[in-house]
């Protein structure tokens, strides 16, 4: 833990963080660079290790999403309905595309070498980088989807959409042309956020009821008996329970471990194959709006910034903290028999 | 002796007479016997596996280790061996919860826990979906209430109509770019939330069949048509695209233009400010507003409330109207929706506009200008960019307003003009004075429903 800060919890708070929420926030795959996209129509770069601002692009709505090119460049979904690349160095910007309604998410795939993002406008669309800045050269395909897009993750070559009405969708990139595996959430409410596993077997579905469904791709009776569901932040009040939504999962990408936050302002570790808690993170002041582990899996970035589930009310600031991950807060721990001493 | 390791299949149903005496195995190690329903098996929970006939296996739910399962085999398995046995396709009570394992020492609180109550749910029958959404609503209802909702894991939504926060918040800052004011923002919200809220009230004493796919279900008389409610909810200043349901509807694309739609006073068990909440609660005040007044279920045309110094207008637009009215049944609908839409409030009208232009009005009104300098006034105002994206309203305006003129309504600029007062004066007014109100009422039920 860090003792830059007197901050007993969370880490360390970068400074100069978004003026408004925060509504997604990455590590880069080469460096300890981090993107965060806000509702103050910014997209920001901060270098953790000196906790300084690198570089900040405005835009003309919310910036919904964002992801990482390279070191040099990331892409941004904004909520003026537009797909842009950035490059961090000169500040140049690219226009990729454009939706016909707010962007919600964006991923690039190395794969497939395409930036796949997902809009309210129901579609999916996969945009080749090369072409930006000239028109509808960049798209690559359109696809339509049974409902708003709400999540997208990538793994491999297999792409998870996650749609409101409890939809979804998982492609194959090399054959977009229809879905790999249509599904319905096993959980019973809004989809708030899907995440792949880094072994790229299965992926996790956050719901807004307080649950986790943990799922696999193969669809043999075999794999299919390993899914579960969990509970996960609630409180437990005068006899029932408080349901608070889980807006952010993010896999460590060594142990496989994840971790998830809620609008309880806790970020909670698990153990997807042991089906245990790991560890629990003190209290954010607010709604975790997103988590993002390093490339390492040695820092986690905590978004604490208000989602609005409950509305236009005063809120706690917005931030972002940094905190250094130990071992024994992310490490799986298997179910060893215990060992006598020797 | 060689009986002796065959299993007694009595007792592993739960019941063998014999008891001690019994030639055959009483033991209650499941791996010794393949066990088909795999309770308690070395893998994860088999058993939805071979009773679920008609759903693939819902859920894994959270198995424990395995000694713990030997542990809990000899209280539980018997019982839950004799219900499975019994009638595997019941929907499968599963009294077996982590909670009660011994050694749940390497779980954290109850974090990790079986959802005993619904793992297995079937739509068999109407009651036990009914208590599946009761016990669903009583225990675990969730924060955010905008949602859908599938009683049945993997099946698909009860009740449909998702809203994510940021679509919420997206929708709240463009009004907010727009000029509305926070309170103004606040009440819609609120009404997208009490819509939802009866929803599923409704969902929970109707359950079973009672999928209505209509987002805007509320208690209200039953408007007739809702071809423009049960288009999914996508809301603020979208493309028409997405909400153009066809047949007469109006694409309520932007809240303001709601705003132009306000109750009628009393009659209206909403708030008087009437600020119908987007698409969504849009149907509540507006259609109660639509049925009190109009009686023009599908367009839900309503008025806008007038305050204190519009009273001389609405007097005045009274007196023109008499004058100039043709009977025609079913036209003035239109019209006079299309006079909705032509209210636009744009940020280029602001407030403090109306005090000035409120003169002006009155003049245009007694004045009847020319229709055909109206005509152009109005498209003027029709602009797309005025509009905000919704071509296909645009030109529907267009056609009725002339068609209006033809029929030799009030001049449409001037009316628009009229309108644009009001319901700037509606989004600013607090109160509404019974009185207006019950002078647009009357105004209205007398010059557009005659015969």
């Amino acid at each position: 833990m860090s003792t830059a800060t007197t901050t007993p919890t969370g880490g360390r708070e970068l400074s100069q963080p978004p003026s408004d929420g925060i509504s997604n926030l990455r590590f880069s795959n080469h460096s300890d660079l981090l993107l965060v996209s806000s509702w103050d129509k910014t997209l920001r770069l901060y270098d953790v290790g000196e906790n300084v601002l690198k570089a900040e692009f405005l835009h003309a709505g919310p910036v919904l999403d964002c992801c990482f090119h390279d070191d040099s460049s990331g892409f941004s979904a904004s909520a003026d309905h537009t797909v842009r690349r950035y490059a961090f160095g000169s500040g140049k910007e690219d226009f990729l595309g454009r939706h016909d309604a707010p962007v919600r998410c964006v991923e690039y795939s190395y794969a497939a070498g395409q930036v796949i993002t997902g809009s309210w406008d129901k579609t999916l669309k996969c945009w080749d980088p090369r072409g930006a800045n000239s028109s509808d050269r960049a798209l690559v395909g359109t696809y339509l989807q049974p409902e708003r897009v709400y999540s997208l993750s990538l793994v491999g070559y297999r792409l998870v959409v996650a749609t409101a009405g409890r939809h979804v969708n998982v492609y194959d990139l090399r054959n977009m042309s229809q879905p790999e595996q249509r599904r319905e959430s096993s959980l019973k409410y809004q989809t708030r956020s899907v995440r792949c596993y880094p072994n790229g077997t299965g992926f996790a579905l956050s719901s807004i009821e307080g649950r986790v469904a943990m799922e696999f791709f193969d669809l043999s009776e075999a794999a299919q008996a390993k899914k579960y569901a969990f509970k996960c932040h609630r409180k437990s009040e005068a006899g029932r329970d408080i349901v608070y939504p889980v807006n952010a999962m993010a896999f460590h990408p060594i142990y496989g471990t994840f971790a998830t936050g809620g609008c309880d302002g806790y970020v909670n570790v698990w153990d997807g194959n042991n089906k245990k808690r790991l560890y629990q993170y003190s209290k954010y002041p607010t709604s975790i709006a997103a988590l993002s582990f390093s490339r390492d899996g040695l820092l986690l970035a905590v978004a604490s910034s208000y989602t609005y589930e409950e509305g236009e009310i005063l809120h706690e600031p917005d931030a972002i903290f940094v905190r250094n991950i130990n071992e024994v807060e992310v490490k799986p721990k298997p179910k060893a028999l215990p060992v006598p001493p020797p | 002796m060689n009986r002796k390791k065959e299993l007694c299949r009595n007792f592993q149903r739960g019941s063998c007479r014999y008891g001690s005496r019994c030639k055959f195995l009483h033991t209650t190690q499941q791996e010794a016997k393949p066990n088909p329903y795999g309770f308690g098996n070395q893998s994860t929970i088999h058993f939805p596996n071979t009773t679920q006939q008609q759903k693939p296996n819902p859920y894994g739910f959270g198995v424990q280790n395995k000694p713990q399962l030997h542990n809990n085999s000899p209280q539980k398995g018997s019982s839950n061996f004799v219900a499975k046995y019994q009638t595997p396709a019941k929907p499968f009570e599963n009294k077996w919860t982590r909670s009660s394992s011994p050694g749940a020492t390497n779980v954290t609180a109850t974090q990790v826990q079986a959802q005993s109550q619904a793992s297995d749910h079937k739509c068999t029958d109407p009651e036990s979906c009914k208590k599946q959404i009761i016990e669903d609503f009583k225990k675990e209802a969730p924060l955010w209430k905008l949602s859908c909702y599938g009683h049945r894991k993997y099946g698909p939504c009860d009740i449909i109509g998702d809203i994510s926060y940021e679509e919420l918040r997206s929708a709240a800052y463009d009004d907010a770019r727009q000029g509305l004011s926070v309170q103004s923002i606040v009440e819609r919200e609120r009404k997208l939330y009490l819509s939802k809220l009866n929803e599923f009230d409704n969902l929970l004493k109707k359950p079973y069949g009672s999928q209505s796919p209509s987002f805007h279900q509320m208690n209200s008389p039953p408007i007739s048509s809702s071809p423009q409610m049960s288009q999914s909810p996508v809301f603020m200043n979208n493309a028409s695209s997405v909400n153009v349901q066809g047949n007469n509807v109006p694409s309520f694309s932007s809240f303001s233009q709601l705003k132009a739609a306000s109750n009628l006073g009393s009659e209206n068990r909403s708030e008087p400010q009437g600020f119908p909440s987007g698409n969504f609660g849009q149907p509540s005040p507006f259609q109660k507003a639509s049925q009190s007044s109009f009686g023009l279920g599908k367009f839900g045309n309503s008025v806008v409330v007038a305050a204190n110094n519009i009273l001389d207008l609405l007097k005045k637009v009274e007196k023109e109207l008499r004058k100039q009215i043709q009977p025609a049944g079913n036209f003035p609908n239109p019209s006079v929706s299309s006079f909705n839409f032509a209210i636009r409030p744009t940020g280029s009208l602001s407030p403090q506009n109306f005090d000035g232009t409120n003169s002006q009005q009155l003049n245009s009104v007694s004045r009847a200008a020319t229709p055909s300098s109206d005509d152009e006034f109005l498209k003027d105002r029709l602009q797309p960019e005025y509009v905000d994206n919704i071509p296909t309203a645009v030109e529907r305006k267009i056609c009725l307003t002339s068609r209006a003129q033809q029929m030799h309504y009030l001049p449409s600029a001037a009316f628009s003009k009229m309108w644009e007062g009001v319901h700037f004066f509606q989004l600013n007014a607090i109160s509404i004075r019974h009185q207006e109100c019950n002078l647009w009422n009357s105004l209205l039920h007398q010059t557009l429903l005659r015969p």
